[in-house]
């Protein structure tokens, strides 16, 4: 398809709108975002052993259940912001769908005091279908740069 | 109500194996002690063959014992251990924490660890095998022969894992183990692969990362465990063994994860453990082997202070998996170990609390070691005799650390 002004526009909002929602934990917001066979995945490369590694692979359902479990857990209430700029929005194979890179950054801010701390930062890679009325996440990589997150996060990037 | 002061630090009237006076976690003197004492006589897990596979592959480790060491593997496929320092004028030799020195490098030849200040060269077994302008500079009065690195002793097994031990009369490793990982052998008889490294860095003592390791009780922190083990009959009959040097071991139970809502069917297993079993030792002074099929997770407690643990987290799976088997692997250890896991962010904010909790020195009560239930899970065996080798070679009591000096609030 061709990437309009319009088309990038719709990618763009939708892609904050994931963030948005996933910042204020309205996880069911964040789901209705997504396309029944989305595919999520967070991968890193480790220089330590020269490998790349997966730290995290969901598909709709389980991540709808990490999601639906996540009041039984104990965890870091410390709430972190996702910060993006998006970089290339580019179709793919004649397709209704859009690929879309963006950089990442990821904040903690401290329940105690507010502190702002760099967290992570990352890209996204998401492939948007935007066939319908309103466009649906297909797949998600969240690639980091950064490896060292504390205690790590109960909640996916 | 509340306690007053003097009560909070009266001492329980318990038997003195059962209580720990909490400043053995805070001491800065304590743990420089521990450091002598312990990490610099310990055999220590620096890194796993795998992650350094072909000849030239080099890995450094950051000793706990403030140490830090390159481990190469020569032509012979042998790996040898040397402190990371050049004998010239003690620059670093090795900056990266892996890769090859197969290739040339800017400073020197290939196959060689070449320091990049002033070229000096040294083989992978450590001998000098050059020093620029030798004879020009100090005509015969320094000779190469003289000048190898600084070896560490290094032994590989048990898995395929690279120990160090900078205690030039340590016991082999075998005996330093007392057994403990001859107990769970089966299940480490196939050669192994790292497919998974991060790091967490927490404001508390390693012990206290290694404690939540020897106890069960805390499975009260975990949904995830409470729902596939702690609900089930089996779950009450794991036992501790320990092992002389300070070693425990906790026995196999079978896991039922399908009660755990979204878990993945688990009908991959491990050598030696069927679907769903779990394998666990816990080695003194901060290591912990942990087999629950179809994954394994090895953690190493690297204390950066008294008051600061590194902890290195890897997972591994089979040489010989295909790709499908190695993803089932990686997603499960991912799913409860990673980053993003279920249970390790519990754990280790278990250590960041009672780290931030203990560290007033000046106001700190007794803590309790004392569950006795026959050895059994919830049992708190396993810290009892981690502190009972910890109190033979540190020469403090864990209850009376100060010999009835008075508490430094007193
Ligand atoms: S310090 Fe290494 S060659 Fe001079
Ligand atoms: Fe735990």
């Amino acid at each position: 398809m061709k990437v309009t002004y319009e088309v990038e526009k719709a990618a763009r909002e939708m892609i904050s709108a994931s963030c948005d929602t996933m910042d204020q934990e309205d996880f069911g917001a964040y789901l209705a975002l997504c396309a029944p066979e989305f595919q999520y995945a967070i991968r890193v490369y480790s220089p330590e052993i020269r490998r790349d590694m997966t730290w995290l692979e969901k598909d709709y359902e389980h991540m709808k259940t990490l999601l639906d479990l996540l009041p039984k857990q104990n965890r870091d209430r410390n709430p972190i912001k996702r910060h993006i700029s998006v970089r290339e929005v580019t179709s793919t194979n004649g397709k209704e769908e859009v690929t879309v890179r963006s950089d990442l950054q990821v904040y903690r801010v401290l329940l105690d005091g507010g502190e702002a701390q760099v967290f992570a930062i990352g890209k996204y890679t998401d492939r948007i279908d935007m066939s319908g009325d309103e466009p649906k996440l297909l797949e998600r990589e969240v690639r980091l740069d950064s490896r060292s997150l504390g205690a790590g996060y109960h909640i996916p990037f | 109500m509340a306690r007053t002061a003097e009560e909070w630090r009266k001492r329980p009237e318990l038997d003195s194996n059962l209580i720990v006076d909490p400043r053995i976690y805070t001491d800065p003197e304590i743990f420089r002690e521990e450091q002598e004492c312990i990490f610099d006589k310990s055999w220590l897990v620096a890194c796993h063959e795998s992650e350094m596979p072909e000849p030239y592959d080099f890995r450094t480790y950051q000793h706990p014992g403030g140490h830090n060491i390159i481990l190469v593997r020569d032509e012979n496929n042998n790996i040898n251990a040397m402190l990371n320092i050049c004998p010239h004028r003690g620059n670093l030799l090795i900056y990266e924490p892996s890769g090859s020195i197969k290739g040339a490098s800017p400073s020197g030849g290939p196959k060689r660890i070449t320091c990049l200040f002033h070229a000096w060269a040294f083989d992978a077994t450590g001998e000098c095998v050059d020093i620029p302008r030798c004879a020009e500079g100090y005509q015969d009065r320094v000779k190469k022969e003289d000048y190898g690195l600084r070896g560490v002793k290094v032994e590989v097994g048990y898995g395929g894992f690279v120990w160090v031990n900078m205690d030039e009369n340590a016991p082999t490793l075998k005996e330093w183990l007392g057994g403990s990982l001859d107990a769970i052998d089966d299940t480490l008889t196939e050669p192994l692969e790292v497919f998974h490294y991060h790091r967490a860095v927490i404001d508390g003592n390693f012990k206290m990362w290694h404690d939540t390791n020897s106890e069960f009780y805390h499975d009260y922190m975990h949904y995830h465990n409470r729902i596939t083990g702690m609900m089930h009959p089996g779950y009450w009959d794991r036992e501790y063994r320990t092992f002389e040097g300070g070693h425990a071991q906790v026995t196999d139970m079978q896991l039922k994860y399908e009660s755990f809502k979204g878990h993945e069917k688990r009908e991959l297993g491990w050598p030696g453990l069927a679907p769903g079993r779990w394998a666990l030792v816990d080695l003194f002074p901060g290591i912990t082997f942990n087999i629950r099929a179809p994954s394994m997770r090895l953690d190493t407690a690297i204390p950066l202070g008294h008051n600061k643990v590194l902890v290195e987290f890897r997972g591994l799976g089979l040489k010989s998996d295909t790709p499908e088997e190695r993803a089932i692997r990686i997603r499960d250890h991912n799913s409860i170990w990673g980053p993003f896991g279920r249970n390790l962010p519990e754990d280790l904010l278990g250590t960041y609390g009672q780290g931030r909790a203990l560290s007033d020195p000046t106001d700190a009560p007794y803590v309790l070691h004392a569950r006795l239930e026959g050895n059994k899970i919830h049992d708190e065996v396993g810290m009892r005799h981690f502190l009972e080798r910890w109190q033979e070679l540190v020469g403090r009591d864990p209850s009376d650390p100060y010999h009835n000096q008075p508490r430094a609030a007193e």
